[in-house]
Order: structure tokens, then sequence, then C-alpha cells
């Protein structure tokens, strides 16, 4: 019975196919007309897209022509009212796109994020980092507050002191908490972006140590001029929400090296001043390779 | 197999229920009947789908400029008020109104967590596309009592699987009693254009100046007679006096330093004012006293150090 069924259908499908046009019963071609079905759907739709927003670009032009001559919303004279049809829509969507605006402005400028999970019994927080100009990862944590204050899971990295931050003022001061934790990621991925840098910006320069905090970065610098001599930099960073070092030592196998007055000026610049623009500075004058 | 119409099976012809709507692209009747008559139309439909999503592209752009059009000139207006009942009906708009109520709820929520109140938000699309956005914001607000105008770019490019955003063109404009102090940090800021650090270290800055002005106005309700602020709740400085020490004060000087790494360092000194005659018996008691008060500070923390400092001049009669 199904293998005379089977007949049927593809004996009709072949009709059917030659009906449109088709004189091949290759399964090749079945793929193809199903993709063709899938992109003349596709277009269909974005037409429909297109010609929707053309009627509501439409409709916003004329809104504003209206508002422009001093229609309003309100006025109890039946003119008025056939106008507040008109001006509804259009106004309701300006609002919500400053609303959009407004939300995605408090993400620019490092807002949480807050977001209400499961009715209000757990909220997200987001951590945005970024260095100078750069945004960098962000991280989330999710809170369940039915409790007390419990983390119930996050993505922050397991070398940032969580447990302890927590302990501190979770419960008692949750911005606080939000403000410290922010710190220590936002050390981090400052400290992480400058080492990349380097890498990037400095190909000669080999970063010999690393670790996931971050808080240590010791960079082998060769001398041009001198084949033998080269300068290894040890970058320590002690306060791990800083992104500049608590203490710089500089070490050559040319002895003599260390204690130059420039060699003694460079290592008080890398305390101050981003050690990639120090590496950047030092190859331009011709210090380094 | 059922892609192409409805079959009944058992019947002797096929029946084909045929596409109603007429594809905008003319059939080569003559190549269809080769095999890559469906290749011409595949490549028929690419082009227009890539025309299509170009033109949407450019279309949703000039949508959001005039809705920030209208925003920008008749913002104020409450939309959600003045909306008649017969539109609430439709279901357009009360599912706009819907969404409008939970951005509304949203925007709220996150001004009250992130300590920055925005009064006013312009945006203009620079620029477009897949890989591109270019957008210029102008933010005005206040973080407690010092308010701010910030101007910047942002640049979004989508890079492979992740997208770089950066921030150009920073100007900010600061104003309020507190806010002189950290104008050296702002011109840092907009040099290096810093924007998410800048509003870290404005929210914590105002927040330490808005702890100082709470303690100063609590001491002064506290202790009317002695606890002067003689340039204000807002400034750094706090005069205790007693009457009936004439000769006698003592300054609180309570700095907030910031540095230009955005680390908010407050700094509280006390210095103490005798008369000659005390000067003579006890001259150390003014020299040790700022030492004595970090000591207290570390110990006892702002609030209960300045008041215990107030007390020993508290003479009862």
């Amino acid at each position: 019975m199904e293998a005379r069924d089977h007949n049927v259908l593809s004996c009709l499908q072949r009709l059917e196919m030659g009906a449109l046009g088709f004189q091949s019963r290759d399964p090749e071609e079945v793929l193809k007309k199903d993709r063709l079905h899938q992109l003349k759907c596709r277009a269909l739709s974005l037409r429909m897209q297109r010609n929707q927003l053309k009627a509501q670009i439409q409709k916003l032009k004329e809104a504003k022509a209206a508002l422009d001559d001093g229609i309003t919303m309100d006025g109890n004279d039946v003119e008025n009212r056939v106008n507040s049809s008109q001006l509804a829509l259009p106004l309701l969507m300006s609002r919500h796109t400053q609303l959009k605006d407004m939300l995605r402005a408090h993400h620019l400028i490092g807002g949480y994020d807050v977001v209400e999970v499961d009715s209000g019994k757990r909220v997200s927080f987001s951590l945005s980092t970024a260095y100078e100009d750069t945004y960098l990862d962000t991280y989330h944590l999710e809170l369940d507050l039915t409790r007390g204050v419990r983390i119930h899971r996050h993505d922050i990295p397991p070398f940032i002191p969580l447990k302890t931050l927590a302990q501190e003022n979770l419960e008692t001061d949750l911005p606080g908490f939000l403000h410290s934790l922010w710190q220590h990621v936002n050390g981090r991925a400052s400290r992480q972006y400058q080492l990349k840098l380097i890498k990037e910006q400095m190909e000669t320069v080999s970063v010999m140590e690393t670790n996931p905090l971050c808080s240590v970065l010791v960079l082998m610098c060769k001398i041009p001029g001198e084949e033998d001599t080269a300068v290894l930099l040890s970058l320590l960073y002690g306060d791990p929400l800083k992104a500049l070092p608590t203490r710089v030592t500089l070490e050559s196998n040319n002895k003599l090296l260390p204690d130059e007055p420039q060699w003694k000026e460079v290592k008080s610049l890398f305390l101050k001043t981003p050690p990639h623009k120090v590496l950047l500075a030092l190859r331009s004058e011709g210090r380094i390779m | 197999m059922h892609a192409f119409g409805r079959v009944h099976v058992g019947a002797r012809f096929a029946t084909v229920n045929r596409d109603r709507a007429i594809p905008e692209i003319q059939i080569d009747t003559d190549a269809s009947r080769t095999g890559c008559w469906v290749e011409n139309m595949e490549e028929e439909y690419e082009t227009e789908i890539l025309q299509l999503c170009e033109e949407i592209a450019v279309l949703e752009v000039e949508k959001e400029t005039f809705e920030r059009d209208v925003s920008m000139q008749y913002g104020q207006y409450d939309i959600l008020g003045a909306i008649e009942e017969d539109d609430i009906r439709r279901q357009d708009i009360s599912k706009l109104m819907e969404n409008i109520e939970k951005l509304e709820k949203n925007l709220a929520r996150q001004t009250r967590l992130n300590g920055i109140t925005l009064t006013r938000c312009c945006v203009k699309t620079i620029e477009k596309s897949k890989i591109k956005l270019v957008q210029q914001h102008r933010l005005t607000g206040h973080c407690h009592l010092c308010s701010f105008e910030v101007e910047f770019e942002i640049i979004e490019t989508q890079e492979d699987d992740s997208l770089m955003r950066k921030v150009m063109n920073l100007n900010i404009v600061v104003d309020g009693n507190e806010c002189k102090d950290i104008s050296s940090i702002v011109s840092r800021v907009e040099e290096t254009k810093s924007l998410l650090l800048f509003f870290k270290t404005l929210k914590s800055f105002c927040e330490n100046c808005e702890h100082r002005r709470k303690t100063f106005q609590h001491f002064k309700e506290k202790y009317p007679n002695m606890v002067t602020l003689p340039e204000g709740c807002q400034s750094e400085l706090m005069l205790i006096q007693s009457p009936k020490l004439k000769g006698c004060s003592m300054c609180i000087f309570w700095d907030i330093d910031v540095t230009l790494e955005g680390e908010i360092r407050p700094k509280i000194d006390l210095l103490l004012k005798m008369p000659e005659e005390v000067m003579t018996i006890d001259y150390n008691i003014v020299a040790n006293a700022p030492e004595y008060f970090q000591n207290l500070l570390r110990i006892l923390g702002a609030e209960a150090s300045i008041e215990s400092v107030i007390k020993t001049v508290c003479v009862t009669d």
C-alpha cells in the first residue's frame, strides 16, 4: 500500500511540476524549488515591512505638521477629536523611541541595566567595563531577593574576590557592593586591555609573564644597536582597582644600565603613564626596539 | 512533498494552489523551459531582498529621525494621559501604550539605582549600516546637586563575532557649587574620552559631597549655638565655637579630592585656634590636635569623631 501511495504521490508531483513548467524530477531541482519558495516569502515580507515603514513615516510627517500648526490633543471640539486619532500613534511611537534612547544612554554611561526577573523574585545587573574610550566586556550578576539578598548566578571571573565583597556589604549596602565589584572588574579589564595593546602595537617587546588578574606584567625589551643587551621590566599592580602599577623594577644583563638616570626616569614614568604609551614613546625615541 | 500545494490522493488530477501574489519580477517564459530558470529567479529574488534590506535600513533611520524630532519639540507632552478612549481600543495603540508603560517603569528603576537623572536625551544617527553605527548624543541631567551636559559620539563596528564600541568627541560641562573641584578630572576625561569613568567618578564624588552636606547640616541643627557653616552647607568648612570659651575655635576641613584616575579621597582635617593664654600653658594642644583627630577618625569614623570634638567644647552650666 505504501509503495503504491508513494508512486501515486510522485506521479502527481511530476504532473504538477510539469504544469508549472518543470521537465525534470531531479531531487536537486526539488530542493531548489523549496529555496525559491523561501526566497519569495522573504521578499514578500520585506516588501510589506518596507511599505509599513513608509506609511509610518508619512503619518509622522503629518503629525509633526499638525503639531507645528498648533493642533494639540486637548480641546473638546469635534475637529480636534478627529485630529487626535491622527496624532495618537505617531506621538506614542515618538515617546517609545525617546524612552529607548534614554535607556540606551543609561547603559552607555555605565548604568547597571537592572532587569526584574521572575516577577521581582530575582534581579539581574550588568557591569560594563571600559578603558578610556573603548568599551570592554560586560559582566552579569543575578541576585535572589526572596530571603535576604543572595547571589543566584553570575559570570564574574574566579580571580575577582566576589565572595569577600559580598560578605562585606551585599545585604547592607547594595549600591556600595555593586560599585566595589565594578571597580575590581573594571580594574582588571583595563589592565588586560593595556596588555592587548602592548601585544598589538609592540611586537618586538616580549611578554615574559602575566597572570589572569593581570596584576603582574614582565616585559623584555631589546636595545637597538646593542645586540646582546636586553631590559627586563617588572610591573607589579598592588592595587587591584587601579590600571597603573604600584611598583616597577628594571633589570638588565648590562649591569650598569638600571642605574643610568634616563632609565631611572623610565621606571618612574611607568608609575604614572599607561605601559603601552610609555613603550611607544621609548620606541619612537629609539631607546628600545 | 506537500510544499507545492494540496494534492488529493486518489484524484485523477493534481490540484495545485497557485500563489496568489504576483511577483514583481517578469518571468522569461522562454528560459522557463530550462532548469536554469530556477537559478535566474533565485538570483532576482536575492537581488531584490538585498535592495529591500538596504531600503528598510534607510527608512528605519528616517523614521527614528522623525520620531526624535517630534520628541524634541513635543516630548514633554503627557502622551499616555491624552489618548482618547476610542483610540485605546485599537490593538496597535493599546499594545504600544503597554510597552511604553513598561519602559517608563524600567527607566525609573535605572534612574534610582544608577543615581543619575537624565532630563534630556538628544540622539542623532550619523551613519547606520550592517557593520557600522555612528550616533551623536547630547545628555542633560543631574547627579544629586551637580548638573551636567555631556556631548559625545559613539561608534559601533561589527568585527567578526564581536561588537567594538568607542567614544569620540567628548565634551563635558558640569555645574554646581562643589563642581569646581572636579574641573581637572573633567579635562583629563575629555582628553582620554573616558565617558564611563567620568560618570562613575561623578556619582562617587556627588555621593561624598552629599554625605558631607548632610553631616554638616545635621551638626548645625543639633548644636546651633556652636556650629556655623560660614560658607554654606555645601562647602568644605565647618566651624565649631563655644560661646563660653572665647577665642577658642575649631575648624573642620572636609576635602573631597579626586585623582586623575577617578579615585575619590575624602580628607578630613581639624585645625585648632586657641587664645594666647592657653598657648602659653600648653602649646602642644594645638600642635597635637590634628594628629589626635586623625587617630579618632580611623577608629570612630567621620560623624562620631566630629561629634566627640564638639562635645569637648560643650561646656554645660
